[in-house]
């Protein structure tokens, strides 16, 4: 089947890694604090509208702390959302050749994952020096003398979370080369 | 090559390794990023386009709304709040033939307002109304059809993920967008309703098990009218919140899905319905379903610059001066070329892969870009029933748990509901005010 924007099952190729794993928590960790993220989004929304409407005085800088926070909460997200095969995709060709022809599904999964690990690798060199000047110039989000953030945290989150989405992708281009090397006795479908 | 070429080569490889089962994101990013770098013989502008679609093409107040309609419709999903009005709606329709059917499009047009995927109305719906249908003597085609033809109105009617996905890619008001679906939501219920009642009346064997005998109702779980209230009053206060307080400009999108997710929240908490584990359960989900959608935001506005960059848009603007296609001719195009793609593509992918080749050519022509968002969404949804890839289906199928109802036949169910589909699509396409007439 293909996935849509709610399909809840992880795919069948290529299953899910352990949760245990060192590397797993870490995952964890940054789904956790992008997921507290969302909660604070909500909050700081709920606020404002709150004081708007009750007290007349909107919270200052909730429209830009909103904007950056959604580019962190994705960056954040994203190692977890490999982790668990959520990302969209149509796996409907895929897991027939699964089942027909294992060793080739496991090659074309290692390779896509490997495409997978090259594109976040490309993203994180190129978005490193932005970065990296956001900190050092000192850069903010905000409206002067209403509101400033300095932006380096934000950006922070999405370097470290494209980097861990990286290495969440070599881990699976691994296991797949692994299962593809061990062979179809124990590289059939999950 | 040219960079024409290029375009067009970007094209067709994106669609064969989505096919094959590339994620759809790394598919959009590596083909733009290597196209780019091929049309401008260096890595310079491709490394710019990928560090600007990570760091800023999402990064503004409006993709709030993601996560937060996300939070409230899983929120909505748990509430039970379906199964109540299902059973409110089951109550209102029941001297009719067909009459739990209507229920069922009666139900999800309800459950639609305060959830935003047909998905989610597909894994609901199968769990409370199919049971029921079956129960009450109706065929295992028409109990499944019906959920699968009345959960693509998850999707028009507002709140709706893919009117979300639509307006970020248009750069058109989300807000209008979420008023300008509700008519052709109400109609398209209404036809469903009537390819019900016409079933019902013309070809009783799709619809009943045994038409001889007729429906049975289910007289015995009668509810009283302060019960009904009770069970309506949650779901009508959500539809008040939400829609209420965008239509009455009240709240942005964004704060209307704050406020939204917080009051479906606490509905669901009054309701003892969640826990402290499955609320967390819940956040990650929505942190997941998130990640996934707006990385493929990010992903598909590097695809819209390089196709910029090819020049293929404007190529295709001469191309259709050049054979003075009309309007009427490339919406027909266009609409066919949704129609098919949505047989082997799910429906975000198919937007975020011909929206930025078309929406030019729509300018040029002038057209209101609400009513052809209006019009992309339903053609796209088509793609939601049919085989070989209709999502909702597929949902259908692995949320009947232990009844054994073949995809085919649920295939099969859905059709008569296509149809109505493809009629709605000739209504709002001959008759724009629709979509307009409450803007």
């Amino acid at each position: 089947m293909g996935k849509d924007l709610f399909a809840g099952e992880p795919s069948a190729a290529g299953s899910p890694l352990r949760r245990t794993s060192p590397l797993g928590r870490v995952t964890e960790a940054f789904s956790a604090v992008g997921t507290l993220m969302i909660v604070g989004i909500m909050v700081l929304i709920n606020s404002d509208v709150a004081m708007r409407y009750l007290f007349n005085q909107p919270i200052p800088g909730v429209a830009e702390i909103v904007s950056a926070s959604i580019v962190t909460i994705i960056f954040l997200q994203l190692p977890d959302c490999i982790r668990s095969d959520r990302m969209i995709r149509s796996d409907m060709w895929i897991e027939r050749l699964t089942r027909q022809r294992p060793g080739v599904a496991f090659a074309m999964e290692t390779l896509f994952n490997a495409a997978g690990t090259l594109m976040l690798a490309l993203l994180v060199y190129y978005v490193y020096p932005k970065v990296a000047r956001a900190y050092t110039a000192g850069h903010t989000i905000g409206v002067y003398g209403v509101f400033l953030a300095p932006v380096w945290p934000f950006y922070a989150g999405v370097l470290f979370g494209a980097a861990l989405a990286t290495v969440e992708y070599a881990v699976k281009t691994i296991h797949c080369m692994r299962r593809l090397i061990s062979g179809p006795a124990s590289g059939g479908a999950a | 090559m040219s960079n024409l070429q290029i375009g067009l080569m970007s094209i067709v490889l994106i669609l064969i390794l989505i096919q094959s089962g590339l994620h759809v994101a790394i598919a959009l990013a590596a083909v733009s990023f290597f196209s780019v770098a091929l049309i401008r013989g260096n890595f310079d502008v491709a490394g710019t386009f990928l560090s600007l679609a990570a760091l800023e093409s999402v990064a503004r107040y409006s993709f709030g709304v993601i996560p937060l309609f996300v939070l409230m419709g899983l929120l909505v999903g748990i509430s039970g709040l379906g199964r109540d009005v299902f059973e409110v709606a089951g109550q209102l329709f029941r001297r009719l033939t067909g009459g739990l059917g209507i229920a069922t499009v009666f139900a999800n047009a309800i459950f639609a307002a305060v959830n935003g995927t047909s998905i989610a109305s597909a894994s609901v719906f199968t769990r409370i109304a199919v049971p029921e249908l079956l129960r009450s003597g109706y065929t295992r085609r028409f109990s499944v059809g019906v959920v699968a033809g009345s959960s693509v109105l998850g999707m028009l009617i507002p709140p709706s993920l893919l009117l979300i996905l639509y307006g970020i890619i248009a750069e058109v008001s989300i807000g209008d967008l979420f008023t300008a679906g509700v008519l052709p939501g109400i109609v398209l219920s209404l036809l469903f309703v009537a390819t019900i009642l016409f079933l019902a009346k013309f070809r009783p064997g799709f619809v009943l098990a045994k038409p001889e005998e007729g429906a049975r109702s289910l007289v015995a779980d009668d509810l009283s009218p302060s019960q009904m209230i009770g069970k309506s009053a949650p779901v009508v206060l959500l539809i008040i919140i939400v829609l209420g307080g965008i239509y009455g400009g009240v709240f942005t999108p964004t704060e209307a899905g704050a406020v939204g997710a917080l009051a479906a929240l606490v509905i669901s908490v009054t309701r003892r319905s969640l826990g402290w584990r499955q609320f967390w359960g819940l956040l990650v989900e929505t942190g997941r379903v998130t990640a996934a959608i707006t990385f493929l935001i990010v992903a598909a506005h590097m695809y819209a610059r390089l196709l910029a960059l090819s020049g293929l848009p404007s190529q295709m603007n001469a191309l259709i001066q050049h054979y003075e296609l009309g309007l009427f001719a490339v919406m027909a195009l266009y609409l066919l070329a949704i129609i098919a793609l949505g047989t082997i593509l799910d429906s975000s992918s198919i937007m975020l892969i011909v929206l930025p080749l078309i929406l030019p050519i729509m300018a040029s022509f002038q057209v209101d870009l609400i009513w052809f968002g209006i019009l992309t969404i339903v053609a796209v949804e088509v793609g939601l029933l049919t085989p070989p890839l209709g999502i909702a289906c597929f949902v259908i199928k692995a949320n009947l748990e232990k009844l054994d109802i073949p995809l085919n036949v649920i295939f099969a169910g859905a059709f008569p509901f296509v149809v109505a589909m493809l009629v709605m699509i000739g209504l709002v396409l001959l008759i724009p005010q629709l979509a307009t007439a409450l803007l």
